[in-house]
This record gives structure tokens, sequence and C-alpha cells, in this order.
């Protein structure tokens, strides 16, 4: 579970979030839309507890993200804009070191093959450099990781700000996938059309505030994302 | 926990610097420059061992010559002081380089003979092409490259975001990248160290295997240091353009200028006659003072034997020298006097200059790495100093038993219209038993060690706080809020 308790960010004297407050449960797909600038980012790096928090509290699970930020931090799996890798790595040691920086142990090599193949990653892939990779193949090995890491979180900064069409839905269908018990996905776009046919909750976000009258429940577009 | 996650992030950094192409590319090249370099030093050293042997075959000659004494022409062959080459001294340019090949005494001093390499006319070329300018230049260049590498490459592919996001401290990540590349330099210094000693081995000549791994503890100190400074450069700058510019400034400024340029400095700062020119300037004084003394007691002599016949001269003059000796010698006292105020007023600024030179190259850490060589190598201040004792005491001797209190007095004394030129036989003459080739002792490892010890701290102190700083720059970057 997620919950922001009246949270206020201030970076550099302007405040970034304004008293937001939500709570999102678990199984949920929730989305975050805003121009730019209006703060999406910077609710993610609040989950994380990377932003100075002036006023509220954050909680993830019941770990409270400015008091136990790395616990916190555990349980969330972030893939930032752009789904960045290191790019001198293949895809396969890319993801290990991903996924033993946030675990005990490293996955086997079986593991993480099984893990890219579930997040649709070709296996002629696998052992190519990060570099060679588009944006869509970094988002997959990125899920691929969220599926090793086993975290309760899946937070997507601009998952489809460069996707054409047939990839966002190919997305769309992993990042459903995703949503499984004690799991939530939580996605920040500029795409209004793309968070409602993807999203169970829309939240719309301006100059960093939660517009309520905007933030509705939706019912996902496409039918197979409820199989 | 917290050490398997470093132990994850240096074995992670470190295979990506194995996968950089440079890094393959400076490893092949450090070791083709050390091999030519190592090649280099031991002919060098061999032609500086040439040189020191035809100065013993001058003196052997000069010996059977003048059957065994310092007089006339043998008398600066019997007195000069040579220094035997030290092997170590080419795989540095330090006081070694810097002291004359040896020394000969006049009357106003030591007067130093060039240096093995002016003395056998070899051109300077490949001169400064040594192991030690190799690590200088080289380790410098590829630790501050590696330093700003990793993050400016993170920072322009957008992985620097995700590492934020992982459950890890922002210190411990910085610490793993800083790790990881002192891996990386360590690899590369053990190689740089192997390539020297299989060159050295072939050629069987220098300092023993120890003593040339024992160079790979400044090496290491010098190149972290740079490291870390590329690290906190690199996420200091506001673009990878400036990064990269600020880093070339710093490797200039610390590796290259600063280590050449701080002499200059000095000298502008306590400027002073260089040894050469002192040493004519001191010749010339001494000459003239002399021949103003002789011509004075030439006259007296020439009144004492008023009136005598060119004949008769001979027999008065060597009574009438012996009643006007006090004053000759005195004289010649007084000359010293003034040229050894002269002396000391040079020495004097030479050791301010000296003082300022060993405060300058605590901010130098090229300077800093000449140093610790130098005196790792058993080439340092201690050595330098050692010879220069030496040669005061040889010069004290000689200023005593030949300078003086002069085995002989030559006058010119002029008598009835001619100008008789007399000698005046005083003691014995010295012979070259008595001013026998002396090296001083050779520093043992444990003496360098301790002469190296306060460069070697300074060298700790380089790199513990580039560290501090790189991991601290780092951390402060990983902790910042997503954009």
């Amino acid at each position: 579970m997620i919950a922001f308790r009246n949270v206020t960010l201030e970076i550099t004297g302007r405040q970034v979030l304004r008293d937001v407050s939500f709570e999102l449960p678990h199984q949920t797909l929730a989305c975050f839309v805003g121009t730019a600038a209006a703060g999406k980012t910077q609710l993610l790096s609040a989950i994380l507890g990377l932003a100075p928090i002036s006023s509220g509290q954050v909680l993830v699970n019941e770990f409270d993200v400015v008091k136990q930020p790395l616990p916190a931090r555990k349980l969330v799996c972030l893939v930032p804009a752009l789904a960045p890798l290191p790019t001198d790595l293949s895809v396969i040691e890319a993801l290990r070191f991903l996924v033993w920086l946030g675990t005990v142990r490293a996955p086997s090599m079986p593991e993480t093959v099984r893990a890219l193949r579930r997040a649709d990653v070709p296996d002629v892939l696998m052992s190519q450099r990060c570099s060679q990779l588009t944006q869509f193949q970094r988002l997959c090995v990125w899920l691929a990781g969220f599926h090793l890491r086993q975290a309760a979180v899946l937070a997507v900064d601009e998952p489809a700000s460069d996707l054409n069409m047939r990839q966002r839905e190919r997305l769309s269908r992993l990042l459903r996938r995703a949503v499984e018990p004690n799991h939530q996905v939580v996605v920040a776009t500029r795409d209004e059309a793309f968070a409602r046919r993807l999203a169970d909750r829309m939240y719309w976000l301006e100059d960093g505030v939660v517009d309520p009258e905007r933030t509705t429940d939706v019912q996902p577009m496409w039918p197979e994302f409820r199989s | 926990m917290t050490w398997s996650v470093l132990v994850r992030l240096i074995a992670h950094e470190w295979r990506r610097n194995r996968r950089r192409s440079w890094v393959t590319l400076t490893l092949i090249l450090l070791s083709a420059a050390t091999w030519t370099s190592v090649s280099f030093a031991q002919r060098r050293f061999a032609e500086k061992r040439e040189a020191y042997n035809e100065l013993v075959r001058q003196r052997g000659e000069a010996q059977i010559a003048a059957k065994g004494r310092v007089i006339g022409r043998a008398k600066e062959v019997g007195l000069r002081l040579v220094r035997r080459p030290n092997p170590t001294g080419a795989f540095v340019l330090a006081t070694e380089d810097a002291l004359p090949a040896g020394w000969d005494f006049t009357p106003n001093g030591a007067e130093a003979l060039p240096s093995y390499r002016v003395l056998i006319g070899q051109t300077d070329g490949d001169y400064w092409w040594t192991p030690e300018f190799l690590a200088r230049i080289f380790l410098a260049g590829f630790a501050l490259m590696l330093g700003l590498a990793g993050p400016l490459q993170d920072r322009s592919s957008g992985w620097i975001r995700a590492l934020r996001a992982q459950p890890v401290a922002a210190r411990l990540l910085s610490a793993g990248r800083w790790a990881g590349g002192c891996l990386t330099l360590s690899v590369l210094i053990a190689v740089w160290l192997f390539v020297m000693t299989a060159v050295r081995s072939r050629e069987s000549f220098g300092p023993t295997t120890v003593e040339l791994w024992i160079l790979g503890i400044p090496a290491w100190l010098y190149a972290q240091g740079f490291l870390g400074l590329g690290i906190a450069i690199a996420h200091l700058a506001t673009s990878e353009y400036r990064a990269w510019l600020v880093g070339l400034g710093t490797w200039l400024l610390l590796a290259v200028v600063g280590p050449i340029g701080l002499p200059v400095v000095i000298q502008i700062l306590l400027p002073n006659a260089s040894q050469s020119q002192f040493e004519r300037g001191q010749r010339e004084r001494y000459a003239d003072a002399m021949r103003e003394i002789e011509t004075k007691i030439g006259k007296e002599l020439a009144a004492r034997v008023t009136g005598a016949t060119a004949e008769s001269a001979n027999d008065l003059l060597t009574p009438a020298f012996a009643s006007v000796e006090r004053k000759w010698l005195d004289g010649i006292a007084e000359v010293r006097r003034d040229t050894d105020q002269t002396a000391l007023q040079w020495q004097s600024v030479r050791a301010k200059q000296r003082n300022l030179l060993d405060r300058l190259d605590l901010v130098v850490p090229g300077a800093l790495l000449n140093r610790a060589f130098g005196q790792l190598l058993g080439t340092g201040r201690q050595f330098a100093e050692q010879w220069e004792a030496l040669v005061r005491d040889r010069e004290t001797m000689l200023a005593s038993r030949v300078f003086d209190d002069r085995p002989s007095a030559n006058l010119r004394v002029p008598v009835a219209g001619r100008t008789f030129g007399m000698s005046f036989e005083r003691h014995d003459y010295l012979n070259f038993g008595d001013f026998p080739f002396s090296d001083p002792q050779t520093l043992s490892l444990f003496q360098r060690l301790k002469e190296a010890s306060s460069s070697l701290g300074l060298l700790v102190f380089w790199m513990a706080a580039t560290a501090i700083v790189a991991v601290w720059v780092e951390a402060r970057a990983l902790r910042s809020p997503l954009t």
C-alpha cells in the first residue's frame, strides 16, 4: 500500500507538490497524469524517499520513507524515464546487477532468463549490449528486474513517450500483468489517452496539486487486461 | 550485507572498466613505453659507468706520471673526488641526475664536474623518458579519465537516475565506484611494475625486484588521488564538455607543468646565481685577489734586497721570504675569508630555495611523486647531503693543507730591473694516497623508507582527501531528487 498524507515537497524554494493526499490499495494500477513540471516525477521521488518532504508523510507498506528510506526503497522498483541501463554491459549482466543491488543474493542464470522471457525479451537480445536496445526493449528488461526483485511496487516514469502504438499496447499488457495480489503499479505520464487505456485509477496533477475533480476510477479499455 | 553490496559494486565497476577499449589501449601503451624507458635507463647507466671508468683511468695515469705526488698537472686529477654512478638513479630524474659526476678542487672551493651525460657528450633527447615520468604522466591521466568516464557515462545514459532509486545507501554506491576504480588502477600498476621487472631482469642491472615493487606504493597513492579528483570533477561540472576540460587542466597543472615549473617559480621568488655562474665569479675574484697579494709581497721582497745584483738576489731572497711569509699567509687567509663569506651567502639563499621547494612540493602531487621515487631509489635529499658533506670535508682538509698553507710559494720578484720567478718549498707535498676515491655509505632499504616516510605520508593524505571528496560529492548527487 502507498499512502500520501498531506505531502508538500519543496525543491530550491519552489513547492513542487502541495498538500497531496491519496491512498493506493494493493492490486491497483494508478496513473498520475499531468503536463511537464506538474510534479509527476517528484511524486515518484517522494515514494523512494529521494525528495525533501517539507511536511506530511509518505508510507510504503507501513514504512515511512523519511524515517526508513532504505527498507521502503527495497519495496519499490522504479523505472526512470527512458528506462536507462548501463550501456557497456550485456542485458543479462545489467539485469543481474540491478537485482543484485536490491536483494541479498544474485539471481541465478535460469531465473534471469525466465524473468526476461516473462517480460517479452527475445532470447537473441539477452547477450547483447544494453546500448543496442530500443527504449521499449529496455523497459522490458526493467520489468524483468521487477519480477526478479519481487518488489511490492512498480513505479514507472514516462514509459510511453517515444513508443509507437504497437509498443504501447505491448507495454500496457506487460504492466497490467505486473498487477498481482500485494502488488501495485504506479505510472507517471503526460499521455492521458495511454493512461485511460491502462489504469484502474487516474490522478490529475497540476502545479503540484492533485485535481480531485479529474481524479477518477477508470475501466481499462483493452478487455484482455482484465483476464 | 554492506560488505557484500560493496563487493558487488566493486566487481561491477571493475567489469565496466575492463570493457572500456581505452583502458586496454592504455595498458598496452604503458607496457610498451615502460619497456623502452627501462631500456633507455639501462643504456644511460652503461654510459655513465663508462664515463666513471674514464675518470678513474685518468687518475691512474696521472698518479704514475707524477710518481704518486699531487703536484703540477697531476694536482687537479689527484685532488678530484669522483662519484660512482648509482644504477637506481636511472629510473628517476632526481638527485642522482642533478649531482655532478665529480668535483675538482680549486683554492676558492669545489668546482663541480659536469654531470655524466654532459661529460660524455650524450644528448638529452630521451632523457626525460624515465619510468618515473611515465608513472607521473600516464597514471595521472589514466586515473583522471577513469574517474571522469564512469559518472559522465552514467549521467549521459541516465543510469545514475536508476542508481538513485536502488535500496543501497548513496555513500556505499559512491564508495563502490571509487573502490572499483582503485582495483583497475592496481591492476594497471601491477602490469607496469611487472614489465619493469621483466626488462630489468633481462638487462640485469638497476634496483632489485623488491626495490622496484616498492615504487608501486607511491605510484598507487598518487594515481588514487587523481581517480578521486576525476570522480569529484565529473559530478561538480555542469556539463560533460566542461568536466573533460577541467580534468585536462588539472592533469596539466598537477602532473605535467607543476613539477617542471616549480624550480622556475622559486628562481623568480628567490633569485640566486646558478652554481656554475657563482663558481666562475668566485674563481675570478680569487685570482684577482691573489695577484694583488703576490704583487705586494713581491715588491716588499724586492725592497729588502735593494742593491743586490741579479746573482746575489737569489741568496738574499730565501731568508727575506721567511720574514714576509706570515704576511703572505695572512693575505691568503683574508682572501679565503672573503670568498667563504660570499659562498656562505650563496648557500644561505640556496637553502632557502630548497626549503621553499620542499613546501611547494606538498601542493603539487607530481613533484611529490618524483621526490618519493628519488628517496625510495636512494637518490633523494639524504643521498645528496651525504655527497655534499663529503665534498665539504675534502674542501676543509684541502683548505688547511694545500690552499691556505701551501706546500710551495711561487712569487715574481722585481730585482735590478728584472723579474725573478721564485718558488719557496715550505713543507712536504701531498700524495695521491692521501685522497682516495670514497663513496658515501649506500642507504639501506629501511633508511630509504624512513626518508620517504614524509612524502608517502603526504601522498596518503592526498589520496584520502580526494577519496573523501569524491565519495561525498557523488553521494550528494545520488541523494538528489529525480529530474
